[in-house]
Formats: C-alpha cells, structure tokens, sequence
C-alpha cells in the first residue's frame, strides 16, 4: 500500500476532552452537525464520488459512525471527524468502483461499449452544456488537458499524472487548478448569455 | 462570478480531493466557503463543472508530440495562454463559445459576440515593451512583451527589458530566464548578463547566470553568444549554438565551450528539475538555493566537485542527503535550518 493509498488516519481527540456524554447527548450533538453541515459534508463528498445521491448515501453513514462513537470531543472536534469519518467512506466507495470499473473493462468490455441509452431527464439543454463542458476541455493546453483527463477519467492521483508527465505534484495541481478554474469559467459565461436569451 | 474567486474555489476541490487533506485543511475551507456568499457559489459552480466533465467524457486525447512539445507550466490562466499564443505564427485564438442553443440573428447573437469579446478583452491591454522584472526565491513568472517575445524568471531572477526602434535590449542581473523570442529580423534581439551577450533572431532559449559561470541553453533557432570581456589582445571570439545546443562560459578561466544541451537542461527547470551535467557543486548549490526553502551552503574545498545528475525542487534536502553517499561530503543541519555541505 503507498503512503497515497493509505486511509486517512482518525484524527487525535482534542486536547480538552469533555467529559464523557450520554447517548442522548451524543444524538443532540450529531443532530447538530447534520443541521450546521450537511450542506457542506456533500459539497465536500462530491469531490470524491460521482452522485448526489451517493454523497448522501455515505453522509448517512458518517453520521451513523458518529453515534457509535465512544470518544467525545469538543464540537469543533466532532466536526473534522466528521469529515473524515466521510472522506474514508468515499474513498473506499472510490476504491470498489475502481475494481468494480477494470472488472467491467477485462471481461465486459464489448457490453460496457455500447453506448448508454438516453436517459429522459437528459434534456436538450442538458445535451448541449455536455458538448460545451467537452469543447472547454478541448481548449486546454495539452499537457494540462492529458493531466485533468487522466485525474478525472482514469481516477489517477496527483502524484501518479506526476509520474506519468514527469513533472513536479506542484505542476499537476497547477494544471488541474487551471483546467477546473477555464471550464467553469466558460460555461458560467456560457450560461449567463443563455439566461439573457430566455 | 470573478475569474479570481473560481480559480481559489479550483484550489480547495482540487485539494480536497486528495488522500492526506488534513483536518485543518478542511476547517480552513469551510471558513472559507463562509466568509463570503460568492465563495460558496464559486465551489458550487466548480463541483458542478466537474461533474459535467465526468458525463461529457473524452472526446480526444492530446498526442504525445503536442503533449512533448507543450510549454504551458500553469503559469497564466488557460485564457490568457491562448491570447499569448495569438502572438505566435500559428498560435490559435480562443473560440468564444456560441452555443448551438441560440438562434443565429437574434439578440443571443449580439450576446454570443459579447462572449467572444470576453474571450479576447486583454489582448487590446499593451503588453510591456520595457521595465524591470523579477522573482523571489522559489517563484517563477511568465512575462509576455510587447512584441510577442515570452520570458519566464526562475526563482531570484531579475531582467531589465528595453525595446526600441532598432533593436530588443534585454539586460539580466542574475537567475535563470526561458526566452521565447518572437521573430522580427529588423529588430534584433539580445540578452546581456554580466558575461555574455547573447543574440538570437526568432528562437528559444534559457540563460543562466551565476556568480562564475553563465549557460546559454538553445531549444528552438541560433544564438550568437560573445563574452561581454574582451579577450586580451583581440576581439571576443563570437560562438554560435543550435537548438540542441548550450555555450557555456566560466568567469573565473574567461573561457567559453559549445556542448551538446537538451530540453531537460534547457527547460526543465520550469518544471521543477534541475539537471546539471558535469557541474561545480558551487553552482549547482547557487541554483538549487534559486528555488529551496532551506538554503544550501558549501563549504570552499569541496565546492569544485563535478555533479551530474537531476535535483527536484520538491526533494533538495534529500538531494543533498543523498550526496552524502556519492561524495567525500556530510551534511549539517544549521540552526536556522539550512544545510551545510562539508567535506568529510
């Protein structure tokens, strides 16, 4: 296992433990982060899985861990465990759908080629930011272009493109940083000319 | 929604995503997406562009030639790279993205040109024809100049630009500079650093200028190098270098040598790869402490050791632990955290 495979390590308990909480307690203190961020816990679980609907799914169970949870802390505590408690969950998810995904491609290659039916929801409109969202990434310099493919499509990590590009982690982020910041930036424009049509 | 704002919410997703984000990290964001409603909107708008990106899927591949050739190093906004390169023969400008969703003819039309004009705004903003220019330790700047020429400064570096009528003057104090010159014949175009004076016409190369040695590194054309010291009793014998090339001069002999060069040495230092061959340990330290956090230090009898070999910016003091056990050297930590080199 590479030190970039490795789980996130659960953080330490606060310095100034609280004394120990009734389960009662616990749950208040849970519904709490659930209240102040949630939002948030998903913003954070869609960098790592590729649904809202799964982000939920693992929030659900972070928050669950965090009512088995023996240790109690202060709040601010609770809440970067909470996180990470999270992250963990989405990493691993990530890890069985990377199997899940080469599993797919060895054996079912000529199924998992064909391409997927139109899904009713996929509206016109929706079509059309796809074939923008491919065109702005089209646009990026090449090698930047190769080191957000391979981040997003083939799930390498920074220090893998690293590797594979032969430059600096710094560069990657760099790339990746430019790569996210041009497309949004397009399609933000690109969406404000269409709001000022409609 | 400002550029600024979609770059730094770039920053935390691309952050967040990796395996050892830190819990301070996480907090540090969320502060973040507090202290300002756009900041959240910004996140929103950045997750929402990655996830797009991921149903879009690939429609190509780069080749590896463009791939190979590529200089981008993330220095400027993928915007402001394709403005650049309109300068360039062949460069390509942005196109503004007018969507197939509007009906040509319309008030969408007049909007999609307002998109194009976004695309090209800057270029009516001059780019500099003169002024002084430079870099703190571990920074590294793309500059464009007024008539299309590129230079990016390595760490510590300082250049003085002065265009005129007749010719480019560029004066350089000290550092590692990569000019991309845009060619113009009636203006020629010239480096000088304290000991040489460089001439190119239209081509790409690095210079680098260290207290007793200088390197003219070509990737792309010719350049004429001379001494800026006259040589006693004669005129300065002029060298020319070829892409592939690099001239090499040592102050402290006043002689100069052609050797054979690549990108690697050229340019690789915009990358974070500094590759020395055949060099003093003394100039190799000059520049390594171009680009360190932890200042390296030599001490004089071992400084004209020959290095050969590749430091990375991200690992110099495991660079310099490692030499340990190619030199007759160790290595002491000072107390301020710099790393001295003495011979064993």
């Amino acid at each position: 296992v590479s030190p970039e495979e490795a789980p996130l390590p659960a953080p330490e308990p606060a310095a100034k433990p609280e004394p120990v909480v009734t389960p009662r307690e616990r749950a208040a203190l849970v519904q709490r982060l659930f209240a102040e961020h949630n939002e948030a816990l998903i913003g954070f679980l869609l960098t790592r899985v590729n649904s809202e609907q799964e982000a939920r799914d693992v929030a659900q169970e972070a928050y669950v861990r965090m009512l088995e949870l023996d240790a109690v802390g202060a709040v601010s505590f609770l809440r970067a465990y909470l996180f990470k408690i999270a992250a963990n969950l989405a990493t691993d998810r990530a890890r069985q759908r990377a199997t899940h995904l080469r599993l797919q491609e060895q054996y079912l290659a000529p199924l998992s080629r064909q391409a997927q039916p139109p899904t009713p929801e996929r509206t016109v409109a929706a079509r059309q930011e796809l074939e923008l969202v491919r065109r702005f990434m089209a646009e990026l310099p090449p090698r930047c272009r190769e080191a957000f493919y391979w981040h997003r499509f083939r799930d390498l990590s920074v220090l893998e493109i690293a590797q594979q590009l032969g430059v600096s982690d710094r560069m990657v982020r760099a790339y990746l940083v430019r790569a996210l910041a041009h497309c949004s930036e397009r399609l933000a424009v690109a969406r404000g000319a269409k709001e000022g049509n409609s | 929604m400002s550029a600024d704002r979609l770059t730094q919410a770039s920053e935390w997703f691309v952050r967040l995503r990796e395996r050892d984000l830190t819990t301070e990290e996480i907090a540090a964001w969320l502060r973040w997406c507090k202290e300002h409603p756009d900041n959240e909107r910004a996140y929103t708008q950045v997750r929402e562009t990655w996830s797009l990106a991921g149903d879009a899927g690939v429609t190509e591949w780069p080749d590896a030639a463009e791939v190979r050739n590529d200089s981008y190093a993330g220095e400027m906004p993928v915007a402001d790279w394709h403005r650049s390169r309109i300068a360039v023969p062949g460069g390509q400008s942005l196109q503004p993205a007018r969507s197939r969703w509007l009906p040509a003819m319309s008030l969408a039309a007049a909007l999609a040109v307002g998109i194009g004009l976004w695309a090209f705004s800057d270029i009516w903003l001059p780019a500099p024809n003169s002024g002084t220019f430079s870099t703190d330790r571990g920074d590294q700047r793309t500059v464009s100049l007024g008539d299309g020429t590129r230079m990016t400064l390595g760490g510590a570096s300082t250049v003085r630009v002065e265009f005129q009528d007749q010719r480019r003057d560029v004066s350089m104090e000290r550092g590692e500079v990569f000019f991309k010159v845009a060619r113009d014949r009636a203006r020629p175009f010239t480096v000088k650093s304290r000991d040489l004076l460089v001439t190119a016409v239209g081509t790409a190369f690095t210079v680098r200028a260290d207290d007793l040695r200088s390197v003219v590194a070509v990737t792309e054309g010719i350049v004429d190098v001379v001494p800026v010291r006259e040589t006693p009793g004669g005129s300065a014998t002029s060298l020319r270098a070829r892409a592939g090339e690099q001239v090499i001069y040592d102050a402290s002999r006043e002689v100069s040598a052609i050797q054979p060069s690549d990108d690697a040495i050229a340019i690789g230092w915009q990358d974070g790869a500094l590759t020395s061959i055949d060099e003093p340990l003394r100039d190799v330290v000059t520049r390594v402490n171009r680009y360190a956090k932890r200042q390296v230090l030599v001490a004089g009898d071992i400084a004209e050791l020959r290095f050969t070999g590749t430091v990375l910016e991200e690992q110099i003091p495991e660079w310099a632990a490692g030499l340990e056990r190619v030199f007759p050297v160790r290595v002491i930590e000072q107390a301020d955290g710099s790393l001295r080199l003495e011979s064993r």
